[in-house]
């Protein structure tokens, strides 16, 4: 393994640190717009203020074990999270997308995209754009049909 | 004898048509997902439990049980042909079923591990009818300092038991505990962290964190690896006569090695957040030790396979009892199961024995009838094509499990923000899982936070704010000294590492 110094782009240094922020302003909301305590027993925001102080004191165990491993690991990490990144991206299409243009053609689209992302025969369009559908299909017949759920659909047809 | 009717009746219930049909598709949709690298039988009950909404409450928790009983055995399969477990707990049965496969004895070492699991399954299962209605009398003894005494307990030694960094484990379970603060108070009616959303003000739902957590973090990690191939190993014919084990190699394993490990797997299913792979582990230790012939375990010992399988099993049943009794999952799996009770407006404990039992006696019956019919049912019916499954087209199933899980974010409230949530907390769960946070402590997080606080502030404001109430009530006390010896010998004073075993080729 490569002793390197480690990254500030580490995924161990970065969590923690992100989750650090996240627990700051929990604890500030938890602080200033709640009460600690009423009439001598704990209040709404007692206990979410011991649960900020067990988490910082974690975070900064995992940070400080972070910091003092030798190794680096943040080469790599970026170009991993080439494909979570386009799954992510195309499923907030899929949502923004889901009403306005109704489940059918939303669910379609996604999995076409997903088929692509996954190198699913590559090249191959038409047997993508099948399957696509097909899958869409079986989704829907498993939640429209089977299990009787509403669907949003395109100008109420599809 | 109550309880005995109540069971007789959950078995009668298996009799409609319908029911059986739901104990036989949650067993093949769980010998699916376990067969295939990568899921598991807690995906496939978070993606059916958006479901539930349009199913009885019965026939999904029938489906539960037997997707939990088939995932647990069917993770031997791979485990076996091509030395991939197919969930941890099966990390054991891969060191002695490829070895014997590699002999050629491939259906020789599944015909082991489907018996070893039958016994162990069925075992846990009738454990789990006796000793649940036995443990609700003794949830009923805890009051409120207990009660907060025993969620802190189990949250610890879940974090214990997922042998990660407990700092990890505790950011992880803490982080559960604050998303669940989201929302209206537990003792008041104020909204708390809105941040200025209206949205927020009723909380966030189970759904979209269980969805989340399980099938989009998986997704995402899938996703990374599309380019790999899919490991398959051509040529290997299997027949059905290969898959009865002999008599005299049951002789040899011995009916005590079958109940033994059945019933630790049991013990440790009923301790918060063990599992199935520390079943699996101490079980084979424990067979290994005991062995008349130790010298061959690693290289093939179906006396290995059998122990291994019996106590993973037998985990299930198990993993039922502090879920049930107290509303504390044992495992990934029953905490979705869990969900699925709390969406379906069944609240574990005491009362859900005494109003509700004939809703869940159909469970334990379905744990039972998937354990000892179905497994063997299975495995000779379906066993030649098992090596199949993993060659299905990994594009194909991830699309598929995509739409299902973000449509299932959608179907609770019809919301698309819960779709989005959902997307949300998988990608949180995603980074979590990256660098090893383990996000069963999370989910379980989440789940158990709630009833932790509502405790903690009731137990002070039986004694005007006075903290010395949980060390002055004696079940308190027990759970708290519990936890400190727990937190003492594996936190503190860790346990040696298990190379002996766990350094055998394969494991």
């Amino acid at each position: 393994m490569n002793e390197q110094k480690k990254s500030w782009l580490d995924g161990e240094i970065v969590l923690p640190v992100v989750l650090l922020a996240v627990t700051a302003a929990y604890l500030a909301e938890a602080m200033l717009t709640l009460e600690p305590s009423q009439e001598g027993t704990a209040g709404p925001s007692f206990f979410p203020i011991v649960i900020s102080a067990v988490m910082i004191v974690a975070l900064v165990s995992v940070l400080w074990r972070g910091l003092r491993s030798a190794t680096a690991g943040g080469g790599a990490g970026l170009a991993v999270l080439a494909g979570p990144a386009k799954v992510a991206l195309l499923t907030v299409g899929y949502i923004l997308l889901f009403k306005p243009a109704g489940y059918f053609v939303s669910t379609t689209v996604y999995v076409f995209a997903l088929l692509y992302v996954f190198r699913f025969k590559s090249g191959n369009i038409l047997l993508s754009v099948l399957w696509s559908v097909l899958i869409a299909g079986g989704c829907f017949v498993l939640f429209a049909k089977v299990f009787q759920i509403r669907l949003p659909a395109l100008y109420g047809v599809i | 004898m109550e309880t005995l009717t109540g069971v007789l009746e959950g078995f009668a219930a298996l009799a409609d048509p319908f029911t059986f049909l739901a104990v036989v598709a949650g067993f093949l949709i769980g010998t699916f997902f376990a067969a295939v690298p990568g899921l598991t039988s807690a995906l496939a009950i978070a993606l059916l439990l958006p479901l539930t909404y349009s199913l009885d409450v019965v026939i999904a928790l029938v489906m539960c049980a037997s997707i939990f009983m088939a995932g647990m055995y069917a993770g031997s399969i791979t485990a076996t042909t091509i030395n991939i477990p197919g969930a941890p707990a099966n990390m054991m049965t891969s060191v002695e079923g490829h070895a014997l496969m590699d002999k050629g004895l491939g259906a020789k070492a599944l015909g082991h591990a489907a018996l070893g699991s039958m016994v162990g399954g069925a075992v846990g299962a009738l454990l789990l009818m006796f000793v649940a209605p036995l443990a609700v009398k003794v949830a009923l003894l805890i009051r409120t300092p207990g009660k907060f005494s025993l969620i802190l307990f189990a949250l610890i030694v879940i974090v214990i038991a997922q042998r990660k960094s407990f700092a990890k484990g505790t950011v992880a379970t803490a982080l559960g505990v604050m998303i669940a603060t989201i929302g209206i108070d537990v003792m008041e009616p104020i909204a708390r962290f809105t941040f200025g959303f209206d949205i927020f003000v009723e909380g966030v739902d189970m759904m979209p964190l269980i969805i989340g957590t399980f099938a989009i973090s998986e997704l995402l990690i899938q996703s990374e690896q599309s380019r790999q191939a899919t490991v398959v190993e051509g040529g290997t014919k299997i027949r059905r006569r290969d898959f009865v084990p002999k008599l005299s190699e049951i002789r040899e394993i011995g009916i005590f090695t079958y109940f033994k490990s059945a019933i630790i797997g049991f013990l440790i299913g009923v301790l918060p957040g063990a599992g199935g792979s520390m079943a699996a582990f101490v079980s084979y230790a424990e067979a290994m030790r005991s062995s008349k012939r130790p010298e061959k375990y690693g290289e093939g010992s179906v006396e290995g396979i059998a122990a291994a399988e019996s106590a993973n099993n037998s985990m299930c049943g198990g993993a039922f009892v502090p879920m049930l009794t107290f509303g504390i999952p044992g495992d990934p799996t029953t905490a979705v199961v869990l969900g699925v009770l709390v969406i379906n407006g069944l609240q574990p404990g005491p009362m859900l024995f005494a109003h509700q039992f004939d809703l869940i006696a159909p469970m334990f019956a379905a744990l039972f009838v998937s354990a000892l019919i179905l497994i063997p049912l299975t495995l000779f019916a379906l066993g030649p094509y098992f090596i199949r499954i993993v060659t299905i087209n990994k594009a194909l199933l991830y699309s598929g499990i995509a739409v299902v899980a973000v449509v299932g974010g959608y179907v609770a409230t019809f919301s698309v923000f819960q779709m989005a949530l959902t997307l949300v907390f998988g990608v949180v769960a995603y980074f979590l899982r990256k660098q090893d946070y383990p996000t069963v402590s999370l989910l379980l997080g989440f789940i158990l936070g709630p009833d932790l606080e509502l405790y903690f502030r009731r137990g002070l404001s039986l004694e005007d704010g006075n903290p010395m109430v949980f060390l002055t009530s004696p079940d308190s006390l027990v759970f708290l000294g519990l936890t400190v010896v727990f937190f003492y010998f594996f936190v503190i004073r860790k346990p040696k590492p298990r190379s002996a075993v766990q350094a055998r080729p394969g494991g």
